[in-house]
C-alpha cells in the first residue's frame, strides 16, 4: 500500500484492472505507461508490462494471488529490476531475487539491474579464441567449446544433461568462472540435487541458482532466464568470465506459450507465438565474448532442450539449434547401452570452438573419430555373426578401448593436460594387451594422482605440442613416472 | 442527424447510475421493437419505461427517425447504446453525498474547461475529510483535504 501511494504520488496517473486471467491482467488507465515498465497494485502485488493496446495494457502479474477486478494500479516510471550483488553467489533465489534457501537475507550492497538489456554491440564483441573446459573428456575432445560460445545441450529427459552440466559447473568453477544455473519450472527436489552435488564439489560458493518451480505463477517462470542473465551480466561487469545455464528453455518456450495463448495471440506452428524466436534469440544474443576496460570477457550460455525419443526437428528444438553455435547431443539410445556421458558426438558439432583448440587436440580428435566411424562400421557386422579378421579385430578392440577411455562418471572431472595424457597413453598402446576392466581401474588411479597433484605433466605446453608422434615421445618420457604411480596407488 | 440526436440525449445524465438506468431502459425498448409490429414503439413500450424516456422515443417517431421497421429500430438502439457507453468517465472522490446541484455545476466547470462531455462516476469517501479527488484518461488529481493535512504534518 504504501509503495502505491509512493509512486501514485510520483507519477500522478492511475489504472485499474479490467480483468485478469492466471497471472495475465488487462489494466486500463495510466496513459503513459511504457512497454516493459514496472507497475504497482494497490494491494502491493507487481506486474511488467507486456504489450500496450489501444484501450488497454497487457500485464504479466508477479505476484497474482487474490488479484481483483477493479483494483488501482499505478506505474513506477521503472522497469523491471533485480537486486544483485556479490551475496547472492552461493545462494538460490527466484527471478525476483528472493532467497529460497532459508539462509535469511541476502548480506551486502546490492545493486538494481535491469533484467532486459540490448545485447553487446557488434563492435564490442570479439573472436572466441579461449578454450572452454567442461572436465568432460568426450566433450573437450570432440566438441570443444570457447569462452562466449552458446552451445545447445540436447537430448531426451533423463539422458544426463544436467550432470554433464553440472561437470561443467565444477570444472569452471576451478578456473574462476562465475556460474549462473537457472532452473525453470523444476522441482525443489532436482534443484535440491544440483545444490548437494555442487556443494560436495565445492563449485556452490560461485554459483548463483535462479530456480522456479511448477506451480510458480507464469510470469516468475517467464522471467527467470532473463534474471538469470542479469546476473551474469552484472558479474561480467566486474570482469570474471560467467557461464549461464538455462535448464531448459522448450519449458520456457512452453511457459510463454501459454502466456500467449492468454494474451489472445494468435497461435502459430505447434501453437507458439511466432515471436518465439526472437524470444530466445534476443536472450542468447545477450552472451558471447566481448572486450571492455581492454579487457576480453565473457558470457558463455549453456541453453538446455529436452527432445522426446531423440527427435531433434521440433519447433523449439530446431530453432535453438539456429540460434547457437552448435549442439551437444544426448543420445538416448547411447544412455540405454550403458555409455556414459551419452553424446552422441556424430550427431554434435561445435561451431566456433575448434578455432581455439591446439593442433594436437585436432589431430587427436581426428584421429579417435575415424577409429571411432570404423569400430562402429565393425560393430554392425559383429551384429550378423561375420567372421572377422584379425584386422577388424584390431579395430574392434581399439574402439572398445575408446569407449573405456570417454566412459567418464559423474563424480569426475578431467583437466585438460590429464585429459591429453590418457588420450596420449591411449594412442600409444599402454592399454594394447590389458583388459576393458583393467585398463578402467588404471584410468581411475590416473585421475585419482591428478587430482592429488602427483601425475606427472608433459613438460611442454599443450599448444606446442606438434603431432601425434610428438605426444607418443613426451608420453613415452614420463611413462615410468604413471606406471609408478599406477603401482603406488 | 442521428448523431446530433444522440449527443442531444446524453447531455441529460450527469452520473454513472443516471448512465445505468438509461442503458437498462433501453434494453426493455429493445425487447418489444419486435413484437406487434403494426404498433408504434411509443404505445409498446408505454408503461414500461420511465416517462422522459417515453418522450424521448415520441419525439423520434415524430422526427421519423424511428418507424415500423422493427430492424432499422433496433438499429437505432443499438447505436444509440454504443454512443452512451463510449462517453468518457471523469471519476471524483469526495466526503460528502453531494446533490445533483453540485454534481452539475463540478459538469458544467469540466465541460466549460475541457470542452468534452464527461460522466461523473462519483464515491463518497469520509477518509478525504474535505475537498476532491479528481481521476479523468488515467490521470489522478487530489485536492482532498486530508493530503494536505499529511503534507502540513509530514512537511
Amino acid at each position: 500500500m504504501e509503495e502505491f501511494k509512493f509512486y501514485l504520488e510520483a507519477t500522478k496517473e492511475i489504472g485499474y484492472i479490467d480483468s485478469f486471467s492466471h497471472s495475465v491482467a488487462f489494466v486500463s488507465g495510466l496513459p503513459s505507461l511504457k512497454q516493459e515498465e514496472m507497475i504497482v497494485t494497490e494491494s502491493g502485488k507487481r506486474g511488467i508490462v507486456h504489450g500496450l493496446k489501444k484501450d488497454f495494457a497487457e500485464v504479466l502479474m508477479i505476484e497474482s494471488e487474490d488479484l481483483k477486478v477493479g483494483e488501482k494500479v499505478t506505474k513506477t516510471g521503472r522497469p523491471f529490476e533485480i537486486l544483485v550483488g556479490e551475496g547472492i553467489l552461493g545462494r538460490i533465489i527466484d527471478p525476483v531475487g528472493r532467497p529460497l534457501d532459508n539462509l535469511g537475507p541476502i548480506e551486502g550492497e546490492r545493486k538494481p539491474k535491469k533484467i532486459k538489456e540490448p545485447a553487446p554491440s557488434i563492435m564490442e564483441r570479439k573472436m572466441i579464441n579461449v578454450p572452454f573446459e567442461t572436465g568432460v573428456m568426450i566433450v573437450d575432445l570432440f566438441v570443444p567449446l570457447g569462452y562466449g560460445q552458446r552451445e545447445l545441450i540436447i537430448g531426451d529427459a533423463k539422458t544426463g544433461k544436467t550432470t554433464f552440466l553440472l561437470q561443467t559447473i565444477v570444472s569452471q568453477v576451478k578456473k574462476g568462472t562465475i556460474c549462473v544455473y537457472v532452473g525453470i519450472s523444476k522441482k525443489d527436489t532436482a534443484i535440491k540435487l544440483v545444490e548437494e552435488y555442487l556443494k560436495r564439489k565445492r563449485a556452490f560458493k560461485k554459483t548463483v541458482i535462479v530456480h522456479t518451480t511448477p506451480d510458480d505463477s507464469a510470469t516468475l517462470n517467464y522471467l527467470a532466464p532473463y534474471s538469470g542473465m542479469a546476473i551474469a551480466e552484472y558479474f561480467r561487469e566486474k570482469n570474471k568470465n560467467v557461464l549461464i545455464i538455462f535448464d531448459d528453455l522448450t519449458t520456457h518456450a512452453k511457459i510463454y506459450r501459454e502466456i500467449s495463448l492468454l494474451l489472445k495471440r494468435n497461435p502459430g506452428r505447434d501453437c507458439y507465438p511466432g515471436e518465439i524466436f526472437h524470444v530466445h534469440a534476443a536472450l542468447l544474443e545477450r552472451a558471447g565474448n566481448i572486450k571492455r576496460n581492454g579487457k576480453e570477457i565473457s558470457i558463455t550460455a549453456l541453453p538446455v532442450a529436452e527432445t522426446l525419443e531423440n527427435d531433434l526437428s521440433g519447433y523449439i528444438q530446431t530453432n535453438l539449434m539456429a540460434m547457437t553455435d552448435g549442439h551437444i547431443f544426448f543420445d538416448i539410445v547411447e544412455f540405454r547401452k550403458g555409455k556414459r556421458p551419452a553424446v552422441n558426438i556424430f550427431l554434435s558439432v561445435s561451431r566456433v570452438g575448434n578455432q581455439t583448440k591446439s593442433k594436437i587436440e585436432k589431430e587427436l580428435a581426428n584421429f579417435l573419430r575415424k577409429k571411432l566411424l570404423d569400430f562402429k562400421r565393425i560393430s554392425e557386422f559383429v551384429k550378423f555373426g561375420t567372421e572377422l579378421s584379425p584386422e577388424s579385430q584390431k579395430i574392434l578392440e581399439f574402439g572398445k578401448k575408446i569407449e573405456t577411455l570417454f566412459n567418464q562418471t559423474s563424480e569426475t572431472t578431467i583437466e585438460r593436460e590429464t585429459q591429453i595424457i590418457l588420450l596420449g597413453l591411449l594412442i600409444s598402446d599402454f592399454w594394447k594387451e590389458k583388459s576393458q576392466k583393467e585398463m578402467k581401474k588404471e584410468i581411475d588411479k590416473i585421475l585419482k594422482a591428478s587430482e592429488k597433484k602427483i601425475l606427472p605433466s608433459l613438460g611442454i605446453e599443450i599448444e606446442r605440442i606438434k603431432d601425434l608422434d610428438h605426444l607418443k615421445f613426451l608420453i613415452e618420457e614420463i611413462l615410468p613416472t604413471i606406471e609408478r604411480i599406477l603401482k603406488k596407488i | 442527424m442521428e448523431s446530433e440526436i444522440f449527443e442531444e440525449f446524453s447531455k441529460k445524465f450527469l452520473t454513472k447510475q443516471d448512465l445505468a438506468f438509461c442503458l437498462d431502459e433501453i434494453g426493455t425498448v429493445e425487447k418489444f421493437v419486435f413484437q406487434k409490429i403494426e404498433l408504434p414503439l411509443s404505445e409498446k413500450v408505454k408503461g414500461k419505461i420511465s416517462e422522459d424516456f417515453l418522450i424521448f422515443i415520441q419525439e423520434l417517431e415524430r422526427k421519423n427517425l424511428i418507424s415500423k421497421n422493427p430492424e432499422r429500430n433496433k438499429k437505432f438502439f443499438e447505436n444509440l447504446k454504443k454512443h452512451l457507453l463510449k462517453i468518457p468517465q471523469l471519476k471524483i472522490e469526495i466526503a460528502f453525498e453531494p446533490k445533483r446541484n453540485f454534481l452539475k455545476k463540478i459538469l458544467d466547470f469540466f465541460e466549460k474547461n475541457f470542452q468534452q462531455k464527461v460522466i461523473l462516476d462519483v464515491r463518497v469517501n469520509p477518509e478525504i475529510v474535505g475537498g476532491i479527488i479528481f481521476e479523468f484518461g488515467g490521470k489522478i488529481f487530489d485536492f482532498s483535504l486530508s493530503k494536505k493535512i499529511e503534507k502540513m504534518i509530514l512537511g
